[in-house]
């Protein structure tokens, strides 16, 4: 998902783990290993209704290493699920008991944790980890034995276009998360004629950009600015002197929210001000995002998001309460990512239902084939584990929050466009 | 103005954040030949402090620094009387783990203490420009580079004009000798990670003012901070100004003209340039033996 970090190295790394994986994977098949594919001894083929033991779901999560605060809020999501769902009596009339490992951000330690959480604790049910870097070596493992992978934080497309069909990428396609703002603007009675386009080199941010660029240059949009940026960059005023050069209509950032911060403050230094900004991490960060920039700089500045508190999908406002009650703060502190691990719980509770099984083979077929709400949208898996049901959102930094201004059917707000001047 | 021009400019400013950061790190090693991977962390946690006081008084994060450099040296006394000094074998490769869990340990207090949230002060100068010909200057930088050079200055009067600065010297030349004219090795350890800790604050103050950082930012850190300070000479306070310098010029400029692909790249290869022609770094020894 927006992992903001992830590097031609971490790729490299996630090669050879997944490398490391394959030989594993030959070499337990010659030993004549088995896969545990029924989940732990009392939630198997049989007797998963007459059990009283808790259901245990797993999960690797990064609590530490460079992933650990997008890890914390998943592990909130998971949480706050799991003490719902046992306060509204459970799944199958069992408790819910999570099991979380920490895979420090690092894809070899994922491998070994999923490992562990499958052949050693073997658990009933997998949820998956943080980023698609991280979920891709994981589903692997999930896919050599057979296991159900229930992934809600894997927004770039590689963890599906592997064909799994243990695969359940509950994730909005994160590729579609900006096409409903291009199309607006091309509509728009003040269409721009240019773009430029500043993405950090990331599995998720490039498929996403990649993707609105498309729609803005099929209608006509010219690109004038199209750089990709390293992770870990110390300067941004120079990268974002290219637009404002160029003077550029639309800016569409594929940033990490500290480089969304530092290029806007860079605009707002180059005193240049484009109709509209868009970017992949920004104001659906809640009031970080306006306490960081000021009010008046932070008006106006568009995010493709999965979530947001005001989303009017069943059981959003229960959740908002829910967290709040939890965690303190208000509703816009809430980062999505705790939303969208709350809603793949969510999947999980109706496909067990569904299936009325803990068994893994009939979680993937009951997954497959029903279509389930929640908080983040509509959820329906085609044959790759693709949702295919679920639109993202497009918020505007507006008096103070971030406002739903597309699509319509979700919207609270009226779009902004162009957007103001910096300062007001 | 040619684009290189104005990304070497960029560059240059930025480079004032980055010597502030790196300059305590660059005084442990040479005080006590050890490699203090907290400093990244000890920056962010400075950085976490400005915030703090604007928030509950509004106090701007440069004036702040009389608070939160008393207060991070302090820190820095009790972390190497606590932990540092205790390390009494395979003293360069222990520090590494020590100070890494050290580093660990401030990432997960600030979780707990500001939540995982970004935090950064908007103070009103941090969007102010003004022109120089026709090319727009941010005066927040200009802000953090005048104090880089103020404090960098008034560390290397300290090392060269004062009492203390010349057992500090003496240390870094050479420890044993140091020790056998009377030298309280100890004490003076003690103080000089005090004082690289208190440079942190003042590094943090800077980066919480012109960047948005969490707990975990000091990560990113480590790498850059590192290179200037190999580049600049292990030990070094005014390499460690040189070497952020074309550091994060050649970073911009490289963003500017060619590619930001490359713009992380080049700089190590610079690194590595100028390490196969002078292997102590541009300044280190040089001043050392000057002492």
């Amino acid at each position: 998902v927006k992992s903001g970090r992830t590097s031609w190295y971490a790729r490299c790394r996630a090669i050879a783990v997944l490398s490391a994986v394959a030989a594993f994977g030959i070499a337990g098949a010659g030993c004549g290993g088995s896969d545990s594919n029924g989940g732990s001894d009392d939630g198997g083929e049989t007797g998963a209704a007459e059990s009283t033991d808790p259901i245990v779901v797993g999960a690797s999560l990064s609590l530490s290493g460079e992933f650990s605060d997008q890890g914390e809020a998943v592990k909130r999501g998971y949480e706050l699920w799991a003490d719902h769902v046992n306060e509204q009596g459970g799944l199958l009339g069992r408790q819910v008991e999570l099991k979380i490992l920490s895979d420090a951000s690092s894809p070899e330690q994922v491998v070994t944790n999923y490992e562990q959480l499958i052949t050693r604790d073997e658990v009933d049910v997998l949820l998956g980890p943080f980023s698609t870097g991280l979920s891709k070596p994981a589903s692997v493992v999930a896919h050599r034995h057979q296991y159900a992978f229930f992934s809600g934080l894997a927004g770039g497309p590689e963890i599906v276009e592997q064909g799994f069909p243990e695969v359940l990428n509950v994730a909005i396609d994160g590729s579609t998360l900006m096409n409903g703002f291009g199309e607006w603007v091309l509509a728009a009675p003040e269409p721009p004629a240019t773009a430029a386009y500043l993405v950090l080199d990331n599995d998720f941010t490039i498929p996403i950009t990649e993707s609105v660029k498309g729609v803005l240059e099929g209608g006509g949009v010219e690109t004038v600015v199209d750089e990709l940026y390293p992770p870990d960059l110390s300067d941004f005023a120079a990268l974002a002197r290219k637009a404002s050069d160029a003077d550029a209509d639309v800016v569409v950032l594929g940033s990490a929210f500290e480089e969304t911060i530092a290029f806007v403050q860079a605009f707002v230094q180059q005193q240049y001000n484009p109709k509209a900004v868009i970017t992949v991490q920004g104001p659906d960060f809640g009031s970080a995002f306006a306490e960081a920039l000021g009010e008046e700089n932070a008006a106006g500045v568009l995010a493709g998001a999965t979530w947001n508190a005001e989303l009017q999908t069943p059981g959003n406002e229960e959740f908002v309460d829910l967290y709040v009650a939890a965690y303190g703060g208000s509703p816009a502190e809430i980062v999505d990512f705790t939303a969208m691990a709350y809603s793949t719980g969510e999947v999980v509770a109706q496909v067990v239902e569904a299936a009325q099984s803990l068994e893994q083979e009939q979680l993937i077929e009951a997954a497959h084939a029903g279509e389930f709400e929640t908080i983040t949208g509509p959820v329906k898996l085609d044959e790759q584990g693709l949702n295919t049901a679920a639109t993202g959102i497009t918020l505007q930094w507006q008096d103070g929050a971030p406002a739903i201004v597309l699509p319509e059917e979700f919207a609270n707000a009226t779009f902004e466009y162009p957007k103001a001047d910096w300062g007001g | 103005m040619h684009p290189a021009l104005s990304a070497a400019i960029d560059g240059l400013l930025v480079a004032g954040v980055y010597a502030l950061m790196s300059s305590g790190l660059t005084l442990v090693f040479g005080v006590m030949r050890l490699i203090n991977v907290a400093q990244a962390a000890f920056v962010v946690l400075g950085g976490y402090l400005s915030y703090m006081l604007w928030e509950n008084t509004g106090l701007d994060p440069f004036v702040g620094l009389i608070v939160t450099m008393p207060a991070l040296f302090c820190l820095g006394v009790f972390v190497e009387r606590a932990f540092i000094s205790r390390l009494q074998r395979e003293r360069l490769l222990m520090s590494l783990l020590a100070t890494f869990a050290l580093a660990i340990a401030i990432q997960g207090l600030l979780d707990v203490v500001f939540s995982t949230d970004f935090v950064k002060i908007p103070v009103a100068y941090a969007t102010d420009t003004f022109a120089v010909a026709g090319f727009l200057i941010p005066k927040v930088y200009v802000l953090a580079f005048a104090m880089s050079v103020l404090i960098l200055t008034g560390l290397y009067l300290l090392l060269h004009r004062t009492t203390f600065g010349r057992t500090v010297r003496a240390t870094m030349e050479n420890p044993l000798g140091a020790s056998l004219i009377g030298v309280d090795l100890p004490r003076v350890s003690a103080i000089a990670f005090g004082v690289g800790t208190a440079l942190a604050a003042a590094g943090g103050a800077a980066l919480v003012t012109t960047t948005a950082i969490h707990g975990a930012s000091w990560y990113g850190l480590v790498p850059t901070l590192l290179a200037i300070v190999i580049l600049g000479g292990l030990g070094s306070i005014s390499g460690a100004l040189v070497a952020s310098v074309i550091l994060l010029v050649a970073e911009s400029v490289t963003a500017a003209v060619w590619s930001p692909v490359w713009a992380t790249t080049v700089p190590y290869v610079v690194l590595i340039l100028v390490l196969l022609v002078r292997p102590q770094g541009i300044t280190g020894p040089r001043e050392v033996r000057a002492q």
